[in-house]
């Protein structure tokens, strides 16, 4: 995130957001019951008149209205307008890091929850645009990225955010910046073999009887009682280290436990492909190295040519909008669009739509979810499959399929209400409900009223005006009335100013504000 | 020589034509039509009419073509087929594919060149499953076996500098090392017209090169030139086939399937709408996965066929003097390093022995001394203990295992290439180099070195000669401006060096596009006195020798892989015909296709 004064600005507005929200899920109950006109539980399926009772965060209930007996006790929102809906499912996103790193090429001892930045513009759009699960993900610009997690858009901290942590490692079939595909494929290559023959020398020195290893991990401060102190027979698909079970793992490399937990199996993978080719390095690298079983493969529109390849290999992936790929014709020079998600879908490739691109040029429509499948739609992609991708798809990929994806008993109480049908351009997302609290309501979206009808946030100067006691609090409130004729003079002096730097800050426009505009 | 250009402007037309929907497979029948020689050999066109009659034969024949098609078909034959036959017209200008199993062919030359300085008049070649199975003459075939005839056939072309097929940022790269693979920077989906171009010149394979102006490139491999053209592994089943609605089509099937039916649809519209239907069947077959797979592809005939170095190219800027010489002492330093591991490897396996050896010979004696051991072992703690001394258990030494030599990917090559294993192509043009290069290697008398480029070799062609060295030029007439700084392109050098003794091979100057016009080259060395036996081995068999394909492809014998050029004319002259190109005992390349 680069940090121009126009997001530094921003972000003060939206700590206080943050903390009008965080101050209404304190005030809701364990039990909710949400009533809306329509309930669309998952594609394909939904109840006239539903009623979705949530306890303790878990969905506990789901059926028409009368159907259904409500708690007496839970908070009701809802009502016949609204069409209640999963919380969609970011399948892997890289945004809402304070910075990914992409500077070292091999980097799976690296946890993206250092980088997390909780109060980052990202996840309240996420909220607005009513995704209630995502995954975090490095970058593609990495050879072998750090450790993801699953988060809620959520929390000021990372632990509140937080769904599923130390998940899953990135790694980049294609040429990190500055790479050509031979060194990438090259440094992929090593990054494995170099794995490989530092345990072989472990165990060699074990062999040997060097304690070499031992003194170093008590030097770290490693742990080497209980289970780090048995060794344990190397597992996987792939290749294998012979008598691995010699080396206490606590006496393993602490920078070495990812890789060796990949090739073994135990530990999901996001392969990013930017191009057709780089689809079968991808699977052959996950082959050879025995992850291919817990590998997704994160697509750009170009890889719709080798949808056969990815296809015939069985794994899932993920789509990276534009999902309408352009490509100029070497011979006629004539431009050829493909719609990526339909020929995927053709092929019978399960597919989750993400919405960050792996382009440095990016559109802000690319960060909205919904609108991304609903692009789909418009491509050829039937409704339903549309649906499906942004929502129990990429809970399955996530591994979190009892969790969340749809509207089941059991499931994570995370709904949106609508306005409408889901993927409209007509629709709003008017209230975000996750776990049983409501995270976002419409009609106090600071943001959107400053976007849409102008007025200043709160705790501005010029807030003070427009939102007067809800904004600077009660006892300020006589001193912001005696102070409003000052504080609309400022007013049109900050208007001003922001006026020039918008101008000035052009290219920096914060994804937020770009996408509420486009909206707008 | 003048026909070339024209040549190619018969080619970029037909191009256009077919809408380069050339790319696409088509779902041909097994059986095709009888040879279409019948009507082709028989009108010796001038290069400028070209053009038109052949769209005129091709039509004639496509029509000809669907009776008797039809009748050859079997009862198995779906109605899909049919509709490709009468499509005919469609595919003029696509190649037609026979799947690779069971295929067998006859084809009958009436000069075959078997191997360079070797050929048989008015004899045949059978093929079957991709291989060479017979070379003879009056050799029959079984019934139904599709025949070929042509004027001359020979092994196809095989170019030993090029960069065809790869991704654009690895040919360029100055940051490979000696680990890094080639195979792993070819991109099968892009620029497939190239490497149709580089067919219908009849080169059926080329070593292929990523980073070719780094230090150091890594190795480079041989290839195959139809991986990712159309080549049909894995033919679809028949009903995955059947034609789907037309709004649907668009982007379902393969790269620039969608451009193909907009080509049919427009010639649909000219043939007056004959039907809609015609229009989805192109696309029918779908995507045929390449058949490059990194590693396992049978589109790679050596992964591992050459390790590339560059001395005194310019990459930021213009090396002076003293880097190039820097520039092959690197290089020595390297050789060395890799050297030196296999001397590594050579003592460790010597001291490995040794070891085991006296471990074992030491756990007998152990044995039998076992009990007089442990009582002086006993009373040596005992006499520790009540002296109040620290008892130390004596560590044998034999217990130290040798360990093996650690070595760096790049040694690991570097070895390979020091043991003669890999050849090690350098691209050098100056003399001053050249003289260094050879003077670094005579420490590395096994290294098997292959120059690049060696514009200003002549001088030095009887040191390169003894050597045993071999020379890739690339004889172009007006020099392409690369390396930049070379422009006066000696078109006599190839001459110079084969009168010396040195194996000479013709390479397209390790360019993308270059490879189509190797013919041509060879042609213009023979025309400054490269001695023509020479040139034909430089383009089949010596290339192929030189890195290590000769067992499978380079020459038309039984056992090998049936890369076939069937041509009108002499394979050196550029006015001579590619009529038919065989790859793996597939027809890549087909008349009309042209």
């Amino acid at each position: 995130m680069q940090t121009s004064p126009s997001t530094l600005f921003a972000r003060s507005v939206l700590a206080s957001s943050f903390a009008l929200l965080t101050s209404g899920l304190a005030l809701a109950a364990d039990k909710l019951v949400i009533e809306a006109g329509r309930v669309i539980t998952r594609p394909g399926h939904e109840i006239k008149n539903g009623v979705i009772v949530i306890e303790n965060g878990r969905i506990t209930k789901v059926g028409a209205q009368g159907e259904v007996d409500k708690p007496w006790d839970a908070t009701v929102i809802g009502g016949p307008q609204y069409v209640a809906f999963p919380g969609f499912v970011e399948a892997q996103t890289s945004r809402g890091l304070d910075r990914p790193n992409e500077n070292i090429d091999v980097a799976p001892f690296l946890d993206i929850r250092d980088s997390i930045d909780p109060i980052n513009f990202a996840y309240e759009d996420y909220l607005r645009h009513g995704v209630t699960t995502l995954n975090v993900q490095q970058g593609g610009n990495c050879v072998i990225g750090g450790r993801g997690m699953v988060v809620r858009p959520v929390g000021m901290t990372v632990d509140e955010m937080a769904v599923r942590t130390d998940y899953a490692l990135k790694l980049s079939a294609s040429p990190k910046a500055g790479k050509s595909a031979a060194t990438q494929a090259m440094a992929l290559r090593r990054a494995f073999e170099e794995l490989r023959k530092r345990l072989e020398k472990q165990v060699q020195d074990k062999r040997d009887g060097k304690a070499r290893d031992k003194r170093e991990a008590l030097f770290q401060g490693r742990e080497l009682e209980g289970d780090k102190a048995k060794g344990r027979a190397m597992e996987g698909k792939g290749w294998r280290v012979d008598g691995l079970e010699l080396v206490p793992r606590g006496e393993l490399d602490e920078k070495d436990l990812q890789l060796l937990e990949l090739v073994e199996g135990k530990r999901d993978a996001y392969v990013w492909c930017a191009a057709a080719m780089d689809v079968r390095k991808a699977l052959d690298l996950a082959k050879e190295n025995g992850f291919l079983e817990r590998t997704t493969l994160v697509l750009a529109g170009d890889c719709w040519k080798a949808a056969d390849v990815v296809a015939a290999s069985g794994r899932p992936a993920i789509l990276i909008p534009p999902l309408l790929h352009v490509e100029t014709e070497p011979i006629t020079g004539k431009e050829v669009e493909t719609p990526v998600a339909k020929v995927f879908a053709e092929k019978g490739v399960k597919f989750a739509i993400a919405s960050e691109t792996g382009q440095a040029s990016s559109l802000p429509s690319h960060h909205v979810l919904w609108y991304q499948a609903a692009l789909a739609i418009g491509q050829g992609l039937p409704r339903e499959r549309a649906i499906a991708a942004v929502t129990t798809v990429p809970a399955e990929i996530l591994g979190l399929r009892d969790r969340v994806g749809s509207l089941e008993e059991g499931k994570d109480g995370n709904v949106l209400l609508l306005d409408g049908e889901p993927l409209s351009v007509r629709t709003h997302v008017q209230f975000v409900v996750i776990e049983g609290k409501t995270a976002y309501d419409r009609s106090k979206d600071i943001r959107l009223k400053h976007l849409l009808e102008g007025k200043e946030p709160p705790g501005t100067q010029a807030g003070a005006a427009d939102f007067g006691a809800a904004g600077a609090g009660k006892a300020d409130a006589k001193k912001d009335a005696l102070k409003q004729d000052e504080a609309a003079e400022r007013k049109a002096g900050e208007e001003q100013r922001k006026a020039d730097e918008k101008q000035s800050s052009g290219p920096h426009f914060s994804d937020a504000d770009a996408a509420g505009e486009e909206r707008g | 020589m003048s026909s070339r250009p024209f040549l190619r402007l018969v080619l970029i037309a037909s191009a256009f034509l077919g809408a380069l929907s050339s790319a696409q497979p088509l779902p041909f029948p097994v059986q095709d039509p009888p040879a279409p020689e019948e009507s082709g050999e028989k009108k010796p066109d001038g290069p400028g009419q070209e053009e038109k009659k052949e769209d005129k034969k091709d039509e004639k024949k496509s029509e000809s073509d669907k009776p008797e098609a039809e009748s050859k078909s079997s009862a198995k034959k779906s109605d899909k087929d049919k509709k490709d036959d009468k499509k005919d017209k469609d595919a003029l200008k696509r190649p037609k594919l026979a799947p690779v199993e069971g295929t067998t062919l006859l084809i009958r030359a009436k000069r075959l060149l078997t191997r360079p300085g070797e050929e048989l008049a008015n004899a045949d070649v059978l093929v079957r499953d991709g291989a060479i199975v017979g070379v003879g003459k009056g050799l029959v075939a079984p019934e139904g076996t599709r025949t070929l005839e042509a004027d001359v056939v020979c092994a196809g072309f095989l170019d030993p500098w090029s960069s065809v097929g790869i991704e654009e940022e690895s040919i360029g790269t100055f940051d490979a090392t000696a680990d890094s693979l080639t195979i792993e920077a070819l991109d099968a989906y892009r620029d497939p017209h190239l490497r149709r171009q580089a067919l219908r010149g009849g080169v059926t394979s080329a070593r292929v090169q990523a980073a070719g102006r780094a230090r150091v490139g890594g190795l480079g491999a041989v290839v195959r030139l139809d991986f990712g053209v159309d080549v049909a592994t894995t033919p679809k089943p028949e009903p995955e086939a059947a034609p789907k609605p037309a709004a649907s089509e668009s982007g379902a099937s393969q790269p620039g399937a969608d451009k193909k039916e907009k080509g049919d649809k427009e010639k649909d519209k000219k043939d007056g709408g004959k039907s809609d239907s015609k229009a989805e069947a192109p696309a029918a077959p779908v995507h045929h996965a390449p058949v490059l797979a990194p590693r396992h592809g049978n589109a790679v005939l050596n992964e591992a066929a050459s390790l590339s170095a560059s001395i005194g190219i310019p990459r930021q800027g213009n090396p002076d003097p003293f880097d190039r010489i820097g520039e092959v002492d690197r290089l020595g330093a390297a050789l060395d390093a890799g050297r030196r591991l296999n001397e590594q490897r050579i003592t460790f396996a010597e001291d490995l022995a040794k070891w085991e050896k006296e471990i074992a010979e030491k756990e007998k004696q152990l044995e039998k001394d076992f009990k007089k051991a442990k009582k002086d072992r006993e009373k040596e703690q005992k006499d520790a203990e009540e002296k109040a001394k620290e008892f130390k258990e004596k560590a044998y030494k034999e217990d130290k295992r040798p360990t093996p030599p650690s070595a760096s990917p790049e040694d690991e090559v570097m070895a390979r290439v020091a043991s003669g294993e890999v050849p090690l192509v350098v691209e050098a043009h100056r003399a001053p180099e050249i003289r260094a290069l050879l003077d670094m290697l005579r420490a590395h008398p096994r290294v098997r070195l292959v120059l690049a480029g060696a514009t200003e070799a002549a001088p030095l062609a009887s040191a390169l000669a003894e050597r045993s060295a071999a020379v890739i030029v690339f004889p172009t007439p007006l020099g392409t401006g690369r390396p930049s700084g070379w422009t006066e392109h000696d078109l006599g050098l190839a001459g110079v060096l084969d009168a010396a003794g040195v194996r000479v091979l013709i390479g397209s100057g390790g360019s993308r596009a270059g490879a189509s016009d190797l013919a041509l080259m060879a042609g213009l060395a023979v025309g400054h006195g490269l001695d023509r036996e020479a040139a034909f081995a430089a383009l089949t068999l010596a290339a192929a020798e030189t890195f290590d394909v000769a067992d499978r492809i380079g020459s038309v014998e039984v056992g090998k892989q049936a890369d076939l050029l069937l041509l009108k004319g002499d394979p050196l002259s550029p006015a001579a015909r590619v009529q038919y190109v065989l790859v793996g005992g597939q027809i890549v390349l087909e008349p009309e296709a042209r």
